[in-house]
């Protein structure tokens, strides 16, 4: 390589300015030959080959200055050599080394050589290619498999392009530096001669400050079709006022008919159509929206936040009060029976490890009396007017811990006998006293049972835990004068107390369920039976 | 038809254009020799010369003030700011001459000028090279100011710049410069400034983005889209200055939710006027506050803290779910 500098041509001349170029990159000039025409401040020079050879380069474009010192031309004088250091830096491949770029005709071509993929492995012999000339492949596509002494390799293409060239045949062996694939790529980047590849790198590599991230990633071709399209179903016209009403008081605001102007739905329009489907009885269930109470916090206070579980029990209370229009029944029975089976049943329950509580009898009861009455083991699903029979009892029951009321459930409860009940009883409760129910345990309750006799209570209006329709609650067993036949005798007296949702059970269901119960109750033997 | 990414749709553009009309001339800091610091004009100075494709001295004022002289005198430049945070030095030559000359001479003379700026972050670069400028150029009377975000729409806005009787600034999302490519047609085409593209229709929510942002937005929508069964509408703006407010506005009454994600500042950003636009003419039907997601109020970071500064898909998922459940 010769680089052939701008010298100084005479009379103190420091540049010039590039007028005419006689020759082109990859021409042939002889010694002598002229080069390009300079324009200088005192005259126009031709400026002569000093060698024969090759154009590799010129240094300067028609129309720009060139000072003493700068480059004219670099001639391959067939001697050898790099082209100057920088121009070299310039052409360093900016993808993975493995990779190298070739020209094959007009083809545009990527070199995928195999390379060391770890281990110092040296060679591999082809076992399966994925692909074959002609296919189109992406940027990741596995190519060939190759085994090699550790393992067996997929090669992904390193750029998505058409596979112009295999390498090697299946069977055959692959050294570390030999081609995989010949690529075509069809970006054009590479196209043919020294001078290209160093532009090819420049485009791929370019990012003079920070960093830019260089992707093949198909973007979806585009054109300038699509625009938006008028409104599919109707939409309402309110301010966020009225959609705010609406929302409270589950009316689908699209369904109301506006008055205001242009159709606008006022918030008079939301109230009248919320109150017109009371009246229908189409109402849904209205989502629970607890009005802003402004709570005094004068005088003094203190103001404690509550802790989650109190938190969950506030929302189901409040579910459930809003939602279910409920009535409560209470009445009681004579158990004078049940004391004395319980009194001689008790040495043998404790023989097996059992506590007979009078809770285990009720539940049995209740299990009976749910096997009868399905309706009181069910749901309701106002806003398809439906209700869910469920063919299983988990029977719930309320229990007292100190972080608040936990209502774990038996599952599975009818299947039991009654010491298996009393058993899961104690244990269920034992583990929401230590805070260790799982989750499964408090849910999917289907009634529950609530004793507030432990706590001396005869009577109370227990809340239903919805989504379930019926509540029992237990009161406190006393010694109450009693009228047997024409005589007044000392009974124990248990008070029950039933709440269930009135949309889907009358006050008459209720009184026979509640007779039923107390029926159980008075003849324990009957429970043999049911 | 080639597929070519943002940078190659650029410089195909100002090939066509150097080539058709003799008028074009192209300039601005490492234009000519070096093909631009993202190679925008690779090549172009080989092509076409040193009188039509050169170098400038580092003084933006000058770049732009030239542009305007040559304007006016029925040239057509299509300079270079080197990056958004060096357009301040020219920021006179802009407001008080480049947009004014149309108002100030009755009608009389325009500088149609296009000022193409390498805009945005992204590319952990230093001070002044990831810059929002959507808020100092949207703002200005008489010019208009574009931002494509795919290589199709690049060269069909640039086309339509160099063809405007106007000033143009050309916003580029430098860092999309080169992270896809897409089929470009070769031969010229226009798409008109002044027009959002509905990328996606849907149903739920609009979303509105432009340049380099879109990338995390379909990415979130198509994600949340499945996580919520719900269909987004997603909008690029294409044009800061004039907004297609025609385009907004129909497809927030039609999806009652309207989403602006944006890198720039948020105070006085431009999703702030956008949120405006849907109040004013939309408001009958917002069944959520009309919102923006923005950077924050800071000069962007540099390298190591920038992508605190960037709006990611993950925060606008929770975005759009938070409007959707409003």
């Amino acid at each position: 390589m010769y680089d052939f500098k701008f010298a100084d041509i005479g009379d103190g001349i420091e540049e010039g300015k590039i007028l005419e170029w006689k020759v082109k990159e990859g021409d042939q000039v002889k010694e002598g030959d002229t080069l390009v025409v300079v324009e200088t401040d005192k005259v126009n020079a031709e400026l002569p080959s000093p060698v024969s050879g090759k154009i590799a380069k010129v240094g300067k474009l028609e129309g720009q200055m060139i000072m003493v010192g700068e480059t004219v031309v670099i001639i391959d004088d067939g001697k050898g050599g790099d082209l100057p250091k920088e121009e070299v830096k310039k052409e360093a491949p900016a993808k993975a080394s493995q990779a190298d770029v070739k020209a094959t005709g007009s083809k545009a071509t990527y070199d995928f050589k195999f390379a060391d993929i770890g281990d110092g492995i040296e060679e591999g012999k082809i076992l399966e290619w994925k692909v074959k000339e002609g296919d189109q492949v992406k940027e990741g596509d596995t190519l060939v498999v190759v085994e090699t002494d550790k393992v067996n390799a997929e090669l992904p293409s390193p750029v998505s392009g058409k596979i112009v060239k295999v390498g090697k045949k299946e069977g055959e062996m692959i050294k570390v530096g030999e081609t995989v694939v010949l690529l075509d790529d069809g970006s054009g980047k590479y196209l043919s001669g020294v001078e290209s590849k160093g532009e090819a790198v420049k485009e791929e590599g370019a990012s003079v400050i920070g960093e830019i991230e260089v992707s093949s990633d198909l973007i979806e071709s585009s054109s300038e079709v699509s625009a938006p399209k008028a409104p599919t179903r109707k939409k309402a016209l309110a301010t966020p006022v009225a959609r705010n009403l609406a929302k409270k008081l589950g009316v689908d605001i699209n369904l109301v008919p506006g008055s205001g102007a242009n159709g606008r739905v006022m918030k008079e329009d939301i109230e009248a159509f919320a109150n017109s489907n009371t009246k229908a009885s189409t109402t849904k269930t209205p989502a629970v929206s607890i009005p802003k109470a402004n709570v005094s916090r004068q005088g003094d206070v203190t103001v404690e936040a509550i802790p989650s579980i109190r938190k969950s029990i506030a929302n189901a209370m409040t579910t459930s009060k809003s939602i279910i229009p409920d009535t409560v029944l209470m009445d009681e029975v004579v158990i004078d029976a049940l004391v004395d089976l319980r009194k001689r049943a008790k040495p043998l329950a404790e023989s097996k490890g059992v506590n007979l509580t009078y809770m285990a009898f009720v539940a049995k009861a209740v299990i009976i009396a749910l096997q009868e009455f399905k309706v009181f083991n069910a749901s309701f699903d106002h806003d398809k007017n439906e209700i869910i029979y469920k063919h299983f009892i988990n029977l719930g029951f309320a229990v007292d811990t100190p972080a608040g009321l936990m209502v774990p459930n038996i599952k599975d409860a009818d299947t039991l006998s009654i010491f298996e009940l009393a058993k899961q009883i104690r244990e269920l409760a034992d583990r929401a006293i230590a805070r260790k129910s799982q989750l499964a345990e408090i849910q999917n309750g289907t009634f529950t049972i609530t004793n507030f006799g432990s706590v001396g209570v005869s009577y109370g209006t227990p809340v239903i835990n919805y989504p379930e329709v019926g509540i029992l609650g237990v009161g406190k067993i006393s010694k109450k004068p009693v009228v047997v036949g024409n005589e007044i005798k000392i009974g124990n007296v248990l008070p029950l107390s039933i709440a269930v949702d009135h949309r889907i059970i009358d006050g008459a269901d209720a009184g026979r369920f509640l007779l039923r119960v107390k029926e159980l109750l008075a003849n324990p033997e009957l429970m043999l039976l049911g | 038809m080639a597929t070519l990414n943002l940078i190659q749709a650029i410089n195909q553009t100002l090939d066509q254009q150097l080539e058709k009309n003799p008028k074009v001339v192209v300039y601005g800091e490492d234009v000519g020799f070096e093909g631009g610091v993202f190679r925008a004009t690779q090549g172009l100075q080989k092509k076409y010369g040193v009188a039509r494709v050169f170098d400038t001295p580092i003084a933006e004022s000058s770049i732009v003030g030239t542009a305007i002289g040559m304007a006016i005198n029925g040239m057509k430049p299509v300079i270079e700011i080197q990056f958004d945070g060096f357009i301040f030095p020219a920021f006179n030559q802009i407001v008080t001459q480049l947009a004014r000359t149309r108002n100030r001479s009755r009608g009389n003379w325009t500088t149609p000028v296009v000022i193409r700026i390498p805009a945005g972050g992204g590319i952990k670069g230093l001070e002044h090279h990831s810059e929002s400028l959507e808020t100092y150029l949207g703002h200005i009377p008489g010019i208009k100011v574009v931002m494509p975000s795919t290589p199709y729409d690049a060269k069909g806005l640039l086309t339509a710049a160099i063809y405007s009787d106007d000033p143009v600034i050309f916003l580029e999302p430098k860092r999309i410069y080169r992270s896809g490519k897409q089929e470009v047609p070769e031969e010229e085409y226009i798409i008109p400034i002044g027009k959002a593209k509905v990328l996606k229709e849907g149903n739920n929510l609009t979303v509105v983005a432009w340049g380099a942002q879109l990338r995390e937005v379909n990415a979130a929508v198509k994600e949340v889209e499945e996580e919520l069964n719900i269909s987004v509408e997603v909008i690029d703006l294409r044009t800061i200055s004039p907004i297609d407010s025609e385009t907004i506005v129909e497809s927030v009454k039609k999806t009652g939710r309207f989403l602006v994600v944006h890198e720039a500042m948020r105070t006085y950003g431009p999703g702030a006027e956008l949120i405006a636009l849907v109040n004013e003419k939309a408001f009958l039907y917002l069944e959520a506050p009309a919102t923006r997601l923005t950077g924050f109020d800071i000069v962007i970071p540099l390298a190591r803290g920038e992508h605190h500064h960037m709006i990611n898909k993950d925060q606008i998922k929770a975005e759009i779910k938070k409007l959707v459940e409003f």
